[in-house]
């Protein structure tokens, strides 16, 4: 430790580090909660680390992240080391190369089935899903050109990276286990966007990827039960825009997935899915916090499902007192209509407060209803508390 | 005779001070001149409120219309870089490694608005026109020649002898104060002697006080393709 602080100083290279205790407990279920009774979740000692070396036209960039995790329930891993990102970055005049571990953000919204496909996906943990380490880095290049007000860039994996599923399944047998090949199994896409003079934004992706949701079906047979992982390379096309006007922007997402493996109550099928999303926000006139509404739909094409077309409605307050060190934010999900297969009800409250010497307490509050958590380790109806203590350095 | 000399004498000297006398477009362009130099430049600056609470940002700017903000503290706030291309701004949200449209009049830290720091240059924004005129001092009033900018109104006081800004009302279109500002402490600094010291105060609750410190310019030569989405990941 002490010689790397000596390195870090002779070497004038930026670095950043917080630790953060995280406790989630199950404070209830069947919309009744009962603090006496909460149950441990997870326990986490929690790090991550940041370094950045900028010289000319050169950039090595260095993020990693690293758990623990103290509890004796297996829902995450014990022990944990990886990349966030890991990159070296090259500039020249207005072309940008980089090659490393590489993680992507597509798409203009928030939510689910936005564009943003680039990266595989940890779901060992649904509640941490807005923080990066939901998303795996991937070795792979990119190559960006910026031209006035168009924008281009290619992107390359030559080896697919798996999505990483909660620990229940990997104690049961699975069938199909993907075993990716370097550039057999390869993932490639482009985005060029424009920015008009009057100030609205419009980006075109394509990405030729394995899913981010592939679909597993759990063979029940006494003699030999298995899980068996349907998933296989896919098509994605999306087209996002977004424009500000004073307080307000407009944002919007439309993606279709070709090719993509659907659940046709009980067999899997590959059907094409049109999804859209399109929301506003408008900034508080005091500039400290905003309100946004988002409307979702997603409709499946070439399947005899019942369930082919669903939506939601999504919102979210946010604002901040005493100098930005309280924020609170309040972020519900809607899921209406009866063929709804993923989310009914989702609430997520959050407050943090940061003091001075860098540390900050964080507590939310997650309320989810829906149908199909349970094979993500979640129960219907379910009440979850976290609570963080984080120390930056 | 000499009568009509000395006549057509003061007449002539009259006419001369009328033709020496800046225009209120030229006043402007001398203040921003004052202000910040016109070339690119990378300035240190530290926003201080109420109750000492204190931000420190690098502010990458170039021509009028583009600036990067780096936040360098507090440390919680590392990586929440922002991008503006004239009216357009971007917020980086390192949490998700994620670029995000902003609306413009979203806040810096305490009282400053993003424009207070990243729009360093009235002129070519404003149409001018002198409001009042003192021995020592012009008042000039600016009116926003588009929507988007962080003032729609801002009423000038200007030092006549140095082009210096003094102090600046920020209003709203219709006229109403929001907010004034102090141009303070005069060091030469990037080759000129330039206000150090920005003391904004809102003009509903005077307790409300933001003050804006100007630790260093640098005159740099920037390319244009810094001021992209791709640079905020800084």
């Amino acid at each position: 430790m002490f010689i790397l602080i000596v390195f870090l100083l002779v070497t004038n290279i930026a670095h950043s580090f917080d630790y953060e205790f995280k406790q989630q407990y199950q404070v209830g279920s069947d919309y009744t909660y009962n603090l006496r009774k909460k149950r441990l979740h997870n326990s986490l000692i929690w790090s991550q680390a940041n370094w950045q070396l900028s010289k000319n036209k050169h950039r090595l960039k260095l993020e990693l992240l690293y758990w623990h995790n103290l509890s004796q329930q297996k829902l995450l891993r014990k022990n944990e080391l990886r990349f966030i990102e890991g990159y070296y970055q090259y500039s020249h005049d207005n072309w940008q190369l980089r090659a490393g571990m590489l993680q992507k953000s597509w798409g203009e919204t928030f939510g689910v089935h936005t564009p943003d496909v680039v990266n595989a996906k940890d779901y060992q943990n649904l509640f941490f899903s807005k923080d990066e380490w939901s998303k795996l880095a991937n070795f792979g290049l990119e190559f960006s050109h910026n031209l006035n007000k168009w924008s281009w860039e290619l992107l390359f994996f030559p080896k697919a990276r798996q999505n990483i599923f909660p620990l229940q399944f990997r104690s049961l047998k699975l069938e199909n286990k993907q075993n990716h090949k370097f550039f057999k199994d390869f993932e490639a896409g482009a985005k060029i966007s424009y920015l008009a003079d009057y100030g609205a934004e419009i980006s075109l992706h394509y990405f030729y990827h394995y899913s981010r949701l592939p679909l597993m079906q759990f063979n029940n047979n006494p003699a030999n039960p298995l899980w068996q992982i349907h998933n296989e390379r896919m098509h994605t096309i999306a087209l996002s825009y977004n424009q500000a006007w004073q307080e307000w922007v407009l944002r919007s997402d439309l993606v279709f997935n070709k090719d993509i493996f659907n659940f046709n109550n009980p067999i899997p099928e590959k059907s094409n899915l049109l999804s859209w999303v399109i929301g506003v926000d408008r900034s508080f006139n005091d500039g400290r916090g905003d309100f946004a509404l988002q409307l979702h739909n997603t409709q499946a094409f070439d399947t005899a499902a019942d369930n082919s077309n669903n939506h939601w409605l999504s919102g979210r307050i946010q604002y901040s007192f005493l100098d930005q060190r309280l924020l609170a934010e309040f972020t519900p999900i809607w899921g209406f209509g009866d063929k709804d297969i993923w989310i009914k009800w989702w609430l997520i409250s959050r407050i943090s407060y940061a003091f001075d010497l860098g540390l900050e307490l964080n507590l939310t509050w997650n309320l989810l209803d829906g149908r199909q958590w349970p094979s993500l380790n979640l129960e219907d109806n379910y009440h979850q508390l976290n609570f963080a203590v984080k120390y930056i350095f | 005779m000499p009568m009509i000399k000395k006549l057509i004498c003061c007449l002539g000297l009259l006419s001369l001070n009328v033709l020496s006398a800046p225009t209120a477009d030229e006043i402007l362009k001398k203040t921003d001149q004052i202000r910040n130099p016109q070339q690119a430049f990378v300035m240190e600056v530290e926003i201080i409120t109420q109750g000492d609470s204190k931000s420190r940002f690098k502010v990458f700017t170039k021509d009028k219309d583009k600036t990067l903000i780096q936040t360098l503290s507090p440390k919680r706030n590392l990586g929440r870089n922002l991008l503006m291309l004239d009216t357009d701004m971007w917020a980086y949200i390192p949490r998700i490694k994620r670029a995000v449209r902003v609306a413009l009049n979203q806040k810096l830290s305490g009282e400053a608005a993003n424009g207070d720091i990243s729009r360093m240059r009235w002129h070519g924004d404003y149409a001018s026109n002198i409001l009042n005129e003192t021995t020592n001092s012009w008042t000039l009033d600016l009116k926003a020649l588009r929507k988007g900018l962080t003032y729609q109104r801002i009423l000038l006081n200007v030092a006549k002898k140095t082009f210096r800004p003094l102090k600046a009302d920020y209003q709203t279109a219709k006229g109403k104060l929001l907010k004034t500002c102090q141009f303070q402490d005069y060091k030469s600094i990037a080759g000129a002697v330039r206000p150090t010291k920005l003391v904004i105060q809102d003009a509903q609750r005077k307790d409300k006080v933001s003050t804006i410190i100007i630790h260093s310019i640098k005159v740099k030569n920037l390319r244009d393709s810094f001021f992209k989405k791709s640079s905020l990941a800084l």
